[in-house]
């Protein structure tokens, strides 16, 4: 099977970025290991190339596990919130009717939380941990999938190869994920990608307001916030955080942004 | 016109409805003992008791939240488990601070995103359109809680001009919370000005204008900008909803005292009434946003008909 050439790139950058923070990670010293003779050492070459920390831990190794720490909640989030929110928006919008509007107005309620509102509120609720804040921010994450497979669903199930099939008497799966998926599925990536930067950045967020991954486990939002701290003697624990963090999320928004000038011919 | 908007507002109803129950069950969901929380996990019964019935925890829940729904309707959001105060008034006393931090954002986005769009418009795929356009994508990726401490490394630390954390010092203390609030704003917005305003200039009217002669400048500001300002404004007001919750980051990173910084708080001491009441009262305001987005794009470009007959 050809892969679909929207899903190439955002595949290779992923798996790219996956190898990069893991080579890194295994060039840095110990993640955990305390050493207090030396604290808050300056970037360079003996000093593990980016330095250490407030406790003297290797802040190269440290940064490559959140980094991928980051990777692997964004991706988690991108795959349960996209199929679910995805299966839900082409049942929306093929049914139609009372089904479609009940569906709609659950949306409307979801999207009434701006931003990390309800994520925040969440994983705060349910405490700290990185199962948490996956499960915080799909509960966020799915409502644009469901919309956008809605108003393909919506368009799609009216053109005639898929009233043939209906007519035909295949199954309502086959219809839905044979048919009406395959021509929904551009936008849905694109939708993809940027959900997985956001949420990237809202994992992050919640790490620095020390809502997710809790010490000594690193993570780029609580390097951050920890950094802050130490900022006049120390800036690389805060600009090396944001950094990668910055890097990985700019990555994903130019394959994004690209996809989506190439769905868009107006502009 | 006045049908799209009733229309509207009797969708909004529900919404709102779903939007206290869910806040309402949500609080109630979660793992972990408010009593525990607020009492400690050795606290005899029998003040467990009393405190349950002070704060209406031992009724049904269905009764619970029919009492909920009843103080909401007079404005009142609760009391707060850990200073005792109603969280109506905890909300109102940080409101202006919070209103202030995001209307300075929001001035600071438009002041730099207009010219920046309208600059990338006029040069199309020219290198100031690609280096504005990868400017905002910048802008975009960048987290506010990097964006800040960056700021205040440089401006407050090395150059000493501005101050680190606050809202003490006036006007100075405002500009770099502003800036990093503003930021990811501004970078939406100029996009969606180059895009609009481009839409437009492939207008025939604006092909009518130029023939007749008229000058670039009276053409894109006062003949384009008019009709490409209809979707910003919009977008504008969906913004500053958004704007409340992406200062809930800023103002931790610069210890501003307004609705993000109690909601912290609140989140560390296990309040979960200033929690709801806080999620609450951000959500209705971002709908409202919404709503009146809706109907003032109606109200300004006529040529929008919603359903039939609207």
């Amino acid at each position: 099977m050809r892969m679909n050439p929207y899903l190439r790139n955002f595949i290779l950058f992923v798996a790219a970025a996956f190898a990069v923070t893991g080579l890194l990670q295994s060039i840095g010293g110990d993640a955990f290991a305390v050493n207090l003779k030396g604290l808050l050492l300056p970037p360079s070459p003996e000093n593990g190339w980016l330095g250490t920390d407030e406790l003297g831990r290797d802040v190269l190794s440290r940064l490559m596990i959140g980094g991928k720490l980051s990777l692997v909640v964004g991706l988690s989030v991108v795959i349960v919130a996209g199929t679910f929110g995805t299966l839900i928006g082409l049942i929306s919008g093929y049914f139609g009717g009372w089904v479609d509007h009940v569906i709609m107005r659950i949306t409307d309620i979801f999207l009434a939380f701006p931003g990390i509102l309800l994520a925040i509120a969440f994983a705060a609720l349910m405490g700290p941990g990185v199962e948490n804040v996956i499960f915080a921010l799909c509960l966020m994450g799915w409502v644009g999938f469901a919309r956008l497979a809605r108003a393909q669903a919506l368009s799609l199930s009216r053109m005639a190869y898929v009233e043939a099939s209906q007519v035909s008497g295949m199954a309502l799966g086959h219809i839905l994920l044979k048919h009406i998926l395959p021509n929904a599925a551009a936008p849905l990536i694109v939708e993809a990608i940027f959900a997985m930067a956001g949420a990237m950045i809202a994992e992050a967020g919640l790490s620095f307001l020390g809502l997710g991954v809790q010490p000594p486990n690193p993570s780029l939002g609580a390097m951050l916030r920890e950094g802050a701290r130490y900022m006049p003697v120390a800036p690389h624990l805060v600009l090396a955080p944001g950094l990668l963090l910055m890097a990985l999320v700019l990555g994903l928004n130019i394959i994004g942004d690209n996809l989506r000038d190439k769905l868009d011919a107006r502009l | 016109m006045s049908k799209f908007i009733l229309n509207r507002l009797l969708q909004f109803i529900p919404t709102v409805f779903g939007v206290v129950t869910l806040t309402f069950f949500f609080i109630h969901m979660v793992p972990g003992d408010p009593l525990e929380a607020l009492l400690g996990e050795d606290a005899l019964a029998a003040d467990r008791a009393a405190l349950a019935a002070k704060l209406g925890l031992d009724k049904p829940i269905w009764e619970q939240f029919t009492t909920y729904l009843y103080h909401l309707m007079q404005g009142d959001l609760g009391t707060s488990l850990y200073s005792g105060r109603p969280v109506t008034n905890l909300i109102l006393e940080r409101l202006p601070a919070t209103a202030e931090l995001a209307f300075a954002a929001l001035f600071f986005a438009i002041v730099l995103s207009f010219p920046m769009g309208v600059f990338a418009a006029q040069r199309r795929k020219q290198w100031p359109d690609k280096v504005t356009m990868a400017g905002s994508l910048l802008g975009f990726s960048m987290p506010n809680f990097w964006l800040g401490p960056l700021l205040i490394m440089f401006f407050s630390l090395w150059l000493g001009w501005l101050p680190v954390s606050g809202r003490d010092d006036g006007l100075w203390s405002l500009i770099l919370p502003a800036i990093t609030l503003g930021t990811g704003m501004a970078a939406v917005l100029s996009r969606l000005v180059r895009a609009s305003l481009l839409e437009v200039m492939d207008a025939d009217y604006i092909r009518t204008a130029r023939a007749k002669g008229v000058n670039k400048h009276t053409l894109v500001w006062h003949h384009a900008m008019r009709n490409a300002l209809l979707p910003v404004v919009t977008v504008l007001f969906l913004q500053a909803g958004t704007l409340l919750t992406g200062a809930i980051l800023t103002e931790a990173v610069f210890s501003w005292p307004g609705l993000g910084t109690l909601m912290i708080d609140a989140l560390n001491q296990r309040d979960y009434a200033v929690v709801q009441g806080g999620v609450l009262f951000i959500a209705m305001v971002y709908l409202t946003m919404t709503l009146l987005a809706d109907i003032l794009y109606a109200f300004i470009d006529p040529r929008i008909k919603y359903g039939k007959g609207a």
